[in-house]
């Protein structure tokens, strides 16, 4: 699900638009989604907001519809600077978040097993915090793989 | 107690609607709640809960009343007091196997 090349570190954006929109101009580049998937991630996102807060730090978890997906993949972006997100079931309330999973999902029946050991790590004290002291790319790339690989269900 | 349906609902059925209901099977399983978790798309909510039991929400957390216990589903993604909604919706499904009160019988 992890690729090196939709791996961020230190990403600048100004906004939770520019953030996703990045994210998924590179998907695109990379044959991932199809044309309308960004337009599709940035309308969902303000429909039903994805900011979620855990005790290391505020995430958020935007995703779409699996029509505009066409190869399953988790972008993961730790942003250089926060964007407000609004939280997801309560929109009323805005969130500070740097860190960014972006999972495109094609059948979620087989891909919710990956989802589920995400959300177990989010959980896992250290995780997060961990994630926002990676120094580059290739050391979050590996840092993701190796927890994902060993995290629970 | 006979088996009962829970619903699992956000917005689109996918990502965190799925995520959700797997940790739900999982926790039923360990707790032998005869269950079945099914998710669904938020659009088709309020024909689906007329064969349902119970609804754990994701979002939008709307204020409609489906006729059945509602709980919100963010504490299995967030782990922040998921006893504490475990325990919930363990109490309904208890609740819910209490035999209803016989209906008054007309003209009698």
């Amino acid at each position: 699900m992890l690729r090196p090349e939709l791996v961020f570190v230190g990403l600048k954006a100004a906004s939770r638009e520019e953030a996703l929109r990045l994210l998924a101009e590179r998907m695109l580049k990379e044959d991932l989604v199809t044309p309308d998937f960004s337009a599709a991630l940035l309308e969902r996102e303000e429909a039903f907001p994805t900011g979620l807060q855990f005790a290391e730090a505020a995430l958020a978890l935007p995703h779409t519809e699996t029509r505009y997906v066409l190869q399953p993949v988790l972008a993961v972006a730790v942003l250089a600077e926060p964007v407000a997100f609004l939280a997801m079931g309560a929109p009323e309330q805005s969130l500070s978040v740097r860190l960014i999973f972006l999972p495109a999902v094609v059948h979620p029946d087989e891909q919710v097993r990956w989802l589920s050991r995400l959300i177990s790590l989010f959980q896992t004290p250290g995780f997060l915090s961990g994630l926002l002291q990676s120094p580059d790319r290739e050391s979050l790339f590996q840092y993701l793989r190796t927890a994902l690989n060993a995290a629970p269900l | 107690m006979p088996q009962k349906v829970i619903l699992v609902s956000c917005g689109t059925g996918v990502v965190t609607a799925e995520t959700t209901a797997l940790r739900i099977r999982k926790i039923a399983a360990e707790r032998k709640w005869p269950v079945e978790v099914r998710v669904v798309e938020f659009p088709k909510l309020k024909q689906a809960a007329a064969g349902a039991d119970v609804i754990v929400q994701i979002a939008p957390h709307d204020a409609e009343d489906y006729g059945i216990p509602k709980l919100s589903g963010l504490p299995f993604l967030t782990g922040f007091e998921l006893d504490k909604t475990v325990q919930q919706l363990e109490a309904i499904l208890l609740t819910l196997d209490k035999p209803k009160a016989e209906p008054p019988q007309n003209g009698l």
